[in-house]
């Protein structure tokens, strides 16, 4: 998996700077000079980067991130991915039912779901789900008058 | 070449990875690219769709690549922020008074980093952060070992300099006219409306003025510590909350700030998709803070490399400020690894 996250890095990278190169090419002169010039030198960078990292260990060793916080071996482990996804799968639930329901519903709805399926007691997902539902209506729709989405079933 | 010398400082930090840090640095760069293009008035990178006009936001950004991977993390950890008891609080308080007054060098010169960063218009706080993190990093002894680990340095070099920052970015603002940061340029329209102008007048005839605003962040910066040392333990018990009930509620927050950014929904999903880019960033070991750098940073070099070039012409690269900032860029980026090869002590050799 640490293998294809890098794979999934590099190509990522290299999409990105073949994007912005390539669609730079069509701008005038002071628009596309500096994303070229910025492109080239990530570029350059990124081919050192997998020079480095594939005919050695180099890249395997190079995961001392020093200014950020590393992959724990939790993480690493098949329960640690799998926990990962279900975290991603209630996301994209989440951003699926914002766009559906809207922020007002959703929200609440979202939080005494997630408790109580991780086994929270239902009471307490229920306090939690309407407290910050209340806090959400009041602070961010009435207070500051967040022009919320009501979702397009709502709609 | 500041804003160089930003994004290669933490590209630098970034462990036995400096090219990744700067590679990194310079994908924030790309991505901060997107939109209007300042002087020649054309869309960039904006593939016809209406909200990449604006560029991408700095907020949904954030949330995404340092919020959701933690948000895993501790979903995966299965245990509150902190995993270990809280232990004797008021202990805990006095050493970290200590632990101020023992590295008062350190509080210095973090603090002018962050007076320096704060001076020059447009860069944020994570600029000062950074900076002082990077210096203090390169310079307290020991600290490639232990920064990263719990070593109280690392903080108090980014708190100083976050606080300095702040008087910093005062001074552009009430002695020039040119507010130092979005949050100051609230206060320039509110001092404009009540009828006081920034610039010259705030060091004459309104002096007193710009010395109320100064004592106001004193005097702030000590109810707001007092606060701090007196719910304490209430501050610290929002670390013990199990994750099962803080992802939920952190992640609801998140998509309310994210929205909050620009109201418009695209953000969710930007944050969403940020927040997916950061989970393989931390597993390939690719650092983050960089992207976040130069995110924050490129548009501001875009604009000063023009307005260089539009006064001096291609030779600005030739005048002596250029020239001294660009022997510290290449200092910033050579030192780390000169510095270990230099040193006796090998970190990753395991004794035995």
């Amino acid at each position: 998996m640490l293998f294809l996250a890098r794979i999934f890095m590099y190509l990522l990278t290299a999409g990105v700077l073949y994007v912005m190169f390539a669609y730079s090419q069509e701008m005038p002169f002071a628009a596309r000079i500096y994303p070229e010039i910025v492109s080239i030198i990530v570029g350059v960078l990124l081919i050192i980067e997998i020079v480095r990292a594939v005919p050695s260990k180099a890249g395997a060793q190079d995961h001392a991130i020093g200014a950020d916080i590393e992959f724990s071996d939790d993480e690493k482990s098949e329960a640690g991915m799998r926990k990962a996804a279900l975290v991603f799968a209630s996301i994209f639930l989440l951003i699926l039912g914002l766009y559906l329901f809207g922020f007002y519903a959703t929200i609440p709805a979202f939080i005494f779901g997630y408790m109580v399926i991780e086994k929270e007691k239902p009471v307490w997902a229920l306090v939690f789900a309407a407290v910050v539902g209340g806090i959400n209506w009041y602070v961010f729709g009435e207070l500051l008058s967040l022009p919320f989405p009501a979702g397009v079933l709502w709609e | 070449m500041l804003v160089m010398v930003g994004v290669a400082m933490v590209g630098t930090l970034s462990g036995k990875a400096p090219i990744k840090g700067i590679i990194v640095g310079g994908l924030g760069i790309l991505v901060s690219l997107v939109g209007v293009h300042i002087s020649t008035g054309i869309y960039r990178f904006t593939f016809d769709q209406l909200y990449l006009v604006d560029g991408l936001k700095l907020i949904p950004v954030t949330i995404g690549l340092f919020a959701i991977p933690e948000l895993i993390y501790m979903a995966v950890k299965g245990t509150g922020i902190a995993d270990v008891p809280l232990g004797d609080l008021t202990k805990g308080r006095r050493q970290g008074i200590r632990d101020a007054f023992t590295h008062w060098w350190l509080i210095i010169r973090s603090s002018l980093i962050g007076i320096w960063v704060g001076i020059i218009p447009g860069l944020g706080s994570s600029v000062a952060d950074w900076f002082a993190y990077g210096s203090a990093k390169q310079i307290c002894a020991g600290a490639s070992e232990t920064f990263g680990k719990g070593d109280v340095r690392g903080v108090i070099a980014v708190d100083a300099a976050t606080n300095a920052k702040e008087g910093g970015s005062l001074i552009p603002t009430l002695a020039f006219g040119i507010p130092g940061s979005s949050t100051l340029a609230l206060i320039f329209g509110g001092l404009i409306i009540v009828g006081i102008s920034p610039g010259k007048n705030m060091l004459t005839t309104d002096l007193h003025l710009t010395f109320s605003m100064i004592w106001l962040l004193i005097i702030g910066s000590i109810i707001t510590s007092i606060l701090c040392l007196a719910f304490t333990r209430q501050l610290a018990l929002a670390t013990t909350v199990r994750p099962t009930i803080l992802i939920p509620i952190v992640l609801g927050m998140a998509v309310i700030g994210s929205f909050a950014a620009s109201s418009r929904f695209e953000d969710v999903i930007i944050m969403a998709v940020f927040g997916l880019i950061g989970y393989f960033m931390r597993f390939a070991g690719w650092p983050r803070p960089p992207f976040l750098l130069g995110l924050v940073l490129g548009p501001i070099a875009e604009r000063y490399l023009w307005t260089s070039i539009q006064l001096y012409g291609g030779e600005f690269l030739l005048r002596p400020g250029v020239i001294t900032i660009f022997v510290l860029l290449v200092v910033v980026i050579f030192y780390p690894a000169i510095s270990r090869k230099l040193s006796p002590v090998k970190s990753d050799v395991v004794p035995g």
